[in-house]
């Protein structure tokens, strides 16, 4: 039986993460990563802009072409994880190999929600998670012309961009009463709408499409029927709802599960060598004060650094996974971080101001900083997520926060000390 | 590896070291066409920060655990194992600014000059020298050279210790209790 000191299920930003932090301690432990797609690692959110033409492939990749060699990296690429078995420290793939490991991580992030529409394997039906969803809908999308994308959320709302970016027709559908809900509130998820109808995208709200049929004599898509009993006609259908983490790999293992794979501050499991980061990984938000999943980029690099430092032995805490994402339509900037969607109540203070097409929304708890919500003049904004990070108190600030004016020097001088000082090693 | 350290309790506020970056961040790299009123635009990648009658200026700290690069959605910005220096790679940067939200010390700017990309302190790595640091009437602004983190290097553990060692990654205290 082959065997690694380290096994890494996933090849994506997490596994990376782990990679890295496992050479950079200086450990020279066999390292093995098995994944289902073949490709080199790549960056996730980068594929729509792939499909549009505005990145090259050779710019999709997350590292460079020789990461695996100069990493002394073993690829078990376009295999897929079967089970573990913890107890003999191995895991079974697919195709009937079984592998042994000294550590694990599981890191196969998660997959895409399909919903049962019927018609949902119709030639013309893609999604949008990974670089081969991408190259496939590429090369349908240059003979088609008028798309509907399901899902209103962030995948979703940059797939229509990239659509819009090539000249498709694109309408979106999505269930909840506005886009991107989740990390936005109503007048800046209003401003997004604004963005992407003036760039000619239709957005539907409150609608569901139920059904996704062909033409008499194609098999294609042809049409998309919404709750309303709307048909509407359309040559391509994308599925962005959202995705879910991949535990259906560790079932029965013995490792514990919620809705992702249940990890402690160490991003290790309830098995004791075996870890996992991304977005499979149930993990520490230090604003929610507990575990969730939370599938964005920099907290699977970060879990996954901590992972692979815990891995080597050398002790480090994940205790900056708060939400935080940055996104931009068509240039026009949002970012926002932590509670960005609360509303004033339940012990959360909330600041807003609307200029024009710049929103600032502060959200504070017990005096201190624990979500923000931005478009446009999005200049040291990371100022906020550092504020929001070493806890401190900004009774008296909420103004000048929301008109952008303050700076390192109004933090306590201890903290400011520490960031004039520090070698930036420890961000909390 | 160097970083550039400010000494707020010498500092006057002059922003010379803002005028200096934006000179080296131009075109010409001359100051006296760099302020041309037709000059293209510059951006000075250093923060005066004022309160009242103290001040200091900021710039990328080089950090051994970057935010920025974690955060990174295309692998743009990484921290050069060999010189410590935390770069952005214009051709790979697609601007979408998570690193500006990742970065506590608000020094990482948008260069919408030629495309979209991050631009930040980069040392002044084609001159030698930090031009604000050169140019700073009071010493305010000085090189501290420090060793490179062992763990953010790709390579052998060194045994110098620069304050902070004790800390490792993001937290000291590690008190698991979920």
């Amino acid at each position: 039986m082959n065997k690694f000191d380290y096994l890494i299920i996933g090849n994506s930003t997490a596994a990376v993460g782990a990679i890295e932090a496992i050479r950079a301690a200086g450990d020279n432990g066999s390292i093995g990563v098995v994944a289902h797609e073949t490709e080199h690692t790549y960056s996730r959110p980068l594929i729509t802009y792939f499909m549009a033409g505005k990145v090259a492939e050779e710019n999709v990749y997350y590292r460079p072409g020789n990461f695996y060699e100069r990493m002394g990296v073993e690829c078990m690429f376009g295999r897929q994880m079967k089970s573990v078995d913890v107890e003999g420290r191995s895991v079974l793939l697919e195709d009937g190999e079984r592998i042994g490991y000294g550590l694990l991580m599981i890191a196969a992030g998660g997959s895409p929600i399909a919903p049962p529409i019927p018609g949902m394997d119709r030639p013309g039906v893609f999604f949008m998670n990974t670089m081969d969803d991408a190259r496939k809908a590429k090369g349908w999308l240059q003979h088609n012309k008028r798309a509907v994308v399901i899902g209103g959320g962030l995948t979703g709302l940059k797939t229509a961009e990239a659509l819009a970016n090539l000249g498709q027709e694109v309408i979106v559908v999505e269930l909840a009463p506005r886009v991107l809900a989740a990390a936005m509130d109503e007048a800046c998820s209003e401003l997004v709408r604004q963005v992407l109808v003036s760039k000619g995208i239709e957005i539907l709200t409150e609608v569901q499409v139920t059904r996704i049929d062909g033409c008499d004599d194609s098999n294609d898509v042809c049409f998309a029927t919404l709750s309303t009993g709307e048909v509407i006609s359309c040559d391509t259908v994308f599925m962005a709802i959202g995705v879910r983490p991949r535990i259906e790999l560790v079932k029965d293992s013995g490792i514990e599960i919620g809705r992702g794979i249940l990890v402690d501050r160490h991003m290790r499991t309830n098995i004791p060598n075996v870890y996992a980061s991304g977005d499979i990984a149930e993990a520490f938000d230090p604003l929610f004060g507990g575990q969730r999943v939370l599938p964005i980029l920099p907290n699977a690099y970060i879990g996954g650094r901590v992972a692979g430092m815990n891995m080597t032995g050398k002790e480090a805490s994940y205790n900056v996974g708060m939400s935080v994402n940055s996104v931009n339509f068509f240039g026009f900037p949002f970012m926002s971080a932590g509670f960005a969607t609360q509303e004033e109540g339940d012990g959360f203070k909330v600041f807003k101001k609307l200029d024009g097409t710049n929103y600032r929304k502060i959200v504070t708890r017990e005096s201190k900083l624990v979500g923000m919500l931005i478009s446009g003049d999005v200049e040291r904004a990371g100022l906020m997520t550092g504020m929001m990070r070493a806890g401190v108190s900004v009774e008296g600030m909420e103004q000048d926060l929301l008109d952008g004016k303050l700076g390192l020097i109004c933090l306590p001088k201890d903290v400011l000390e520490e960031r004039i000082h520090s070698s930036g090693r420890n961000w909390q | 590896m160097w970083r550039i350290r400010a000494i707020p309790e010498v500092c006057i506020g002059c922003g010379l070291c803002r005028v200096w970056c934006k000179v080296e961040h131009s075109d010409s790299k001359n100051i006296h066409k760099a302020f041309k009123p037709n000059a293209p635009e510059t951006i000075s990648c250093v923060e005066l920060e004022e309160s009242g009658c103290e001040s200091f200026a900021m710039q990328c700290r080089q950090c051994d655990e970057p935010l920025c690069a974690y955060g990174c959605i295309t692998g743009a910005m990484t921290k050069d194992p060999d010189t410590g220096l935390v770069t952005v790679d214009k051709k790979k940067c697609v601007g979408c600014w998570t690193c500006i939200l990742m970065c506590p010390n608000g020094v990482i700017k948008r260069d919408e000059r030629n495309g979209r990309s991050a631009i930040k302190c980069d040392l002044c790595k084609d001159r030698g020298f930090p031009s604000c640091v050169e140019h700073c009437p009071n010493d305010a602004l000085v090189i501290e050279e420090s060793p490179m983190n062992p763990l953010a290097a790709h390579s052998a553990p060194l045994s110098g210790s620069s304050r902070g060692d004790e800390n490792i990654l993001f937290s000291e205290e590690v008190d698991d209790d979920e």
